[in-house]
Parts: C-alpha cells; sequence; structure tokens
C-alpha cells in the first residue's frame, strides 16, 4: 500500500432528509487510481464533489496530504468552516474533470489552460503559454490552442479539460463520469489521454459508467450503492468474482445492457 | 432657413444625446449595485432591492419626473431641471438596468462556477474572471434596449420645461406652423439616434462566443 494522499473518514452528507452519504471510508493512495462505479444516485459523483468541496459534507472528514477539505477540526471535535483562500488554495492542487467539459466559453482554448495558473499562481504569462502549449501537443490540441471551445468537438473539449486541470499541476485528479456526454466514437480519445496520465503515475479518483475501462485503468474499483461503498477490490476480484448481491446485480444488468 | 431649422433640431438632438448618455451611465451604476444587492448581498437587503425594482417599475416615468421636481422645493431641495432629470431617470432605469444584470448573470450556468473554483479561483476572483464576462456578452442586447428606452423616454424631460429635440420640434413647429414635417423631423432624430444602438446590438450579438 502507498503512502495514503485521500482519506475519507466516515464521511456522511444529507440533501434535506435524503442520506446521500452514509459513512464512507476510502483511502486513495499516491499515484494510485481508484474508480467509483454504482447506480445512478448512488452518491458517488457526490463523494468526487465532496473531495474538492464543491459540495459540502455534514460528518465525518476528508483529508488530502494531512490537511481537512474545507473544514477544520477542532481537538474537541468542533467544526469549523475553512476561509474561502485556504479552500480555494487546496482546490488549486486538486484537478477537477466534469462531464459537461465546462471550459470557460469566452476563452480561446490557451486562455482556458493559462488563466488560472497566472491568476492563481502567479506564474508569468510567457511561462504560463509554453507550458500550456506543451500540454495541448500532449492531448494532440495543439493546432486549436487559437479556438474558441464552441468550435471544437466534445472528444476534443474534454481533451482540453484535461489539459486546463494538468496545468495546475495538480497532486490529486477527480474525472466525474467524463466520456459520459460524449459520442461512443469520441470516448476512445478521451480515455486514452486519462490511461496516459495513469501510466505516468497520477492519483485519480474516477467516476465512470465504463466497465472496461475502470477495469483497465484502475488498481482498486469501489462499487457504491445507496451512499455506502458495499464493495471494494482490485478489478480483477470485483469485476471476476463479484461478492455482493447489489454489485452482481448491477453488473448483470450492464452486460445485459451492452451485449450487441 | 431650413438650415437654420436643421440646426436648430440638431442641437436639441446632441441635447437629447447627452441626456441619454447621463442617464443610460448613472442607472448602469446604480443597476450593477442592485443586481450584487438582489443576488449576494444580506437577505433582508435583498427583499429591499426587489421591493425597489418593483414598486419604481410599477409608476410611470412621467408621474415620477413632474412629482419629483415640482415637490422637491418643498423639501428644501432646489436642483437644475437637467440634474433632477437626470437623477430621477437615473433612478427609475436603475430597476431595469439591474433586471437586465441580475437576469445576465443568473443565465450563465452553475457549472461554470464550478468549474472556476475547481480550478482555484477563489470567489470574487471565479466571479470576475469566469462569470461576469460571459454575463457581459448575455447582456449586450437587453441593456442596448433599455437604453433605447431610455433616449426615448428623454422626451419626457420636456414636459417638465427641459429644453431637448422634443423642445426643439415643439418651437420650430410653433413658429413656421409646419406641424407635420417638424414632428417627422423629431421623430426621424430619434432615429437615427436609436438606428446605431440598435445595429450594434445585432453586431454585438453575432460575434459573441459564449
Amino acid at each position: 500500500m502507498p503512502e495514503p494522499l485521500v482519506v475519507i473518514d466516515r464521511v456522511g452528507k444529507s440533501f434535506g432528509a435524503t442520506r446521500v452519504l452514509k459513512e464512507v471510508s476510502l483511502t486513495v493512495g499516491k499515484g494510485e487510481v481508484v474508480t467509483l462505479i454504482g447506480p445512478s444516485g448512488c452518491g458517488k459523483t457526490t463523494l468526487l464533489r465532496c473531495v474538492n468541496f464543491l459540495e459540502t459534507y455534514d460528518s465525518g472528514a476528508i483529508s488530502i496530504d494531512g490537511e481537512t477539505v474545507g473544514i477544520r477540526i477542532g481537538a474537541d471535535g468542533s467544526r469549523k468552516a475553512r476561509p474561502d483562500r485556504e479552500v480555494a488554495a487546496m482546490r488549486a492542487r486538486v484537478g477537477m474533470v466534469f462531464q459537461g467539459y465546462n471550459l470557460f466559453p469566452h476563452l480561446t482554448v490557451l486562455d482556458n489552460l493559462t488563466a488560472a495558473p497566472v491568476k492563481v499562481r502567479g506564474l508569468p504569462l510567457k511561462q504560463a503559454r509554453e507550458k500550456a502549449m506543451a500540454l495541448l501537443e500532449r492531448v494532440g490540441l495543439s493546432e486549436k490552442a487559437a479556438q474558441y471551445p464552441a468550435a471544437l468537438s466534445g472528444g476534443q473539449q474534454q481533451r482540453v479539460a484535461i489539459a486546463r486541470t494538468l496545468a495546475m499541476e495538480p497532486r490529486l485528479i477527480l474525472l466525474d463520469e467524463v466520456t459520459s456526454a460524449l459520442d461512443p466514437e469520441l470516448v476512445g480519445e478521451v480515455l486514452d489521454v486519462v490511461q496516459s496520465l495513469a501510466a505516468d503515475g497520477m492519483t485519480m479518483m474516477i467516476v465512470t459508467h465504463e466497465m472496461q475501462f475502470a477495469r483497465e485503468v484502475s488498481r482498486r474499483v469501489a462499487f457504491m450503492a445507496a451512499g455506502e461503498i458495499v464493495e471494494l477490490a482490485p478489478p480483477a476480484d470485483l469485476f471476476g468474482n463479484p461478492k455482493n448481491d447489489r454489485l452482481r446485480a448491477f453488473l448483470g444488468r450492464y452486460q445485459a445492457a451492452h451485449r450487441i | 432657413m431650413k438650415l437654420s431649422v436643421l440646426s436648430y433640431m440638431a442641437w436639441g438632438a446632441g441635447v437629447t444625446v447627452m441626456l441619454a448618455f447621463a442617464v443610460i451611465l448613472l442607472s448602469s451604476v446604480l443597476g450593477m449595485g442592485l443586481a450584487l444587492t438582489r443576488l449576494y448581498a444580506w437577505p433582508p437587503l435583498r427583499l429591499l432591492a426587489a421591493g425597489y425594482a418593483l414598486v419604481s417599475r410599477g409608476i410611470p416615468l412621467l408621474v415620477l419626473l413632474i412629482g419629483c421636481y415640482f415637490s422637491l422645493p418643498y423639501l428644501g431641495i432646489t436642483l437644475p431641471v437637467y440634474a433632477a432629470a437626470i437623477v430621477v431617470m437615473g433612478f427609475y432605469f436603475a430597476a431595469y438596468m439591474g433586471e437586465v444584470f441580475r437576469g445576465a448573470i443568473m443565465a450563465v450556468p452553475r457549472t461554470q462556477w464550478d468549474a472556476g473554483r475547481s480550478v482555484g479561483f477563489r470567489g470574487l476572483q471565479n466571479f470576475s474572471v469566469v462569470i461576469l464576462p460571459q454575463a457581459r456578452r448575455l447582456c449586450v442586447a437587453p441593456f442596448l434596449n433599455t437604453a433605447l428606452s431610455v433616449v426615448k423616454n428623454t422626451s419626457l424631460i420636456s414636459a417638465i420645461g427641459g429644453w431637448e429635440l422634443v423642445s426643439a420640434g415643439r418651437e420650430i413647429g410653433e413658429r413656421t406652423g409646419e406641424l407635420m414635417p417638424t414632428y417627422l423631423g423629431v421623430a426621424a432624430g430619434y432615429y437615427l439616434i436609436c438606428f446605431p444602438l440598435a445595429r450594434l446590438a445585432t453586431f454585438v450579438e453575432r460575434n459573441s462566443h459564449a
């Protein structure tokens, strides 16, 4: 087991009367890729959003590199919200890629990549541009640097979104159903980029519905149902020898839906 | 004579443009304040701003102009007619401008806030770097629409004795007796002021990326 980077410790969260996360615990090691799978509404996206505090959580604690996310917990167990400055500083080192790409539509591809490094990090523009071009090269889109996001295909936008995240040199990347909005023929190009990040040893938490991809890219897969992680295992075990009934039913449904 | 009539009218149009410009400026500044108050301020203040928008949009501008200009002296305040007109119209149109800005800010998808925060922008920075530029594009058309409304409504200032394009037309009409051509000329004057604004709205809308 590598040194832990993300420690999720009995995290609970409710939306009104609905408990979306029930005492979820999960540790992600440095350089590890953990995938969260499960039926819609099981809480996997909420859990991911809690990790960079786009969503608050009610109980338990999430910490990244030993620092609790979004809150400070006192010696007496009291919970105090961290100031905006600290939350933003934490997010600057945690990348997130969204289902809907969420590129900044008013900025060119290049400016999408340089905005945060320049304005948050204080990187000189020239340096930020050079780095952005190198990242665009890496995702195969350097010729699109001057374009606006609207001129790009979904797959291209998502690759830009990944490059935008990399521009901040994150220690962790959260990927939230990054291929769900894509046409089937564009899924591969995005997954290839994610695959190459994994090969480079990037720590990632991935929410996905692509089981084959989860199997290939993850070191461990967590199956969530009704706000809980009910099974957590290396992909070969989880997919090859599922123990939990709900997981077996879920995988059965998935296979039935994907048989051509 | 024709030339002097035209130049007199042009002088009136110039005054109208300056009045409209001042009102648009004042109402935009106040409107931005109203929009931000309604969106992000302490809840009781939000309610107050919403109430202000509701009340001022429910009163005819002519009533406000006459009412304020002629009753201010009773409160010991005497303002030159143009100053009074600009202030009253500025506050009146602030309610409309406020709605324009508020609508535009609200029309920027929630996901853009998420995206900005996820790359490390702080609240205010996120607002100014990510949200505001997109809102600005979204508000151009309704903003210019309201600006057109301001231009045309400056004609009401003649009702409290301010001299502008309509007043110039009225004087020419009374002196020459040529009412029909004179008021056609006045109408053409307003059209010439408004036409570029309307064209600008179309142009900006066509050339935005958001």
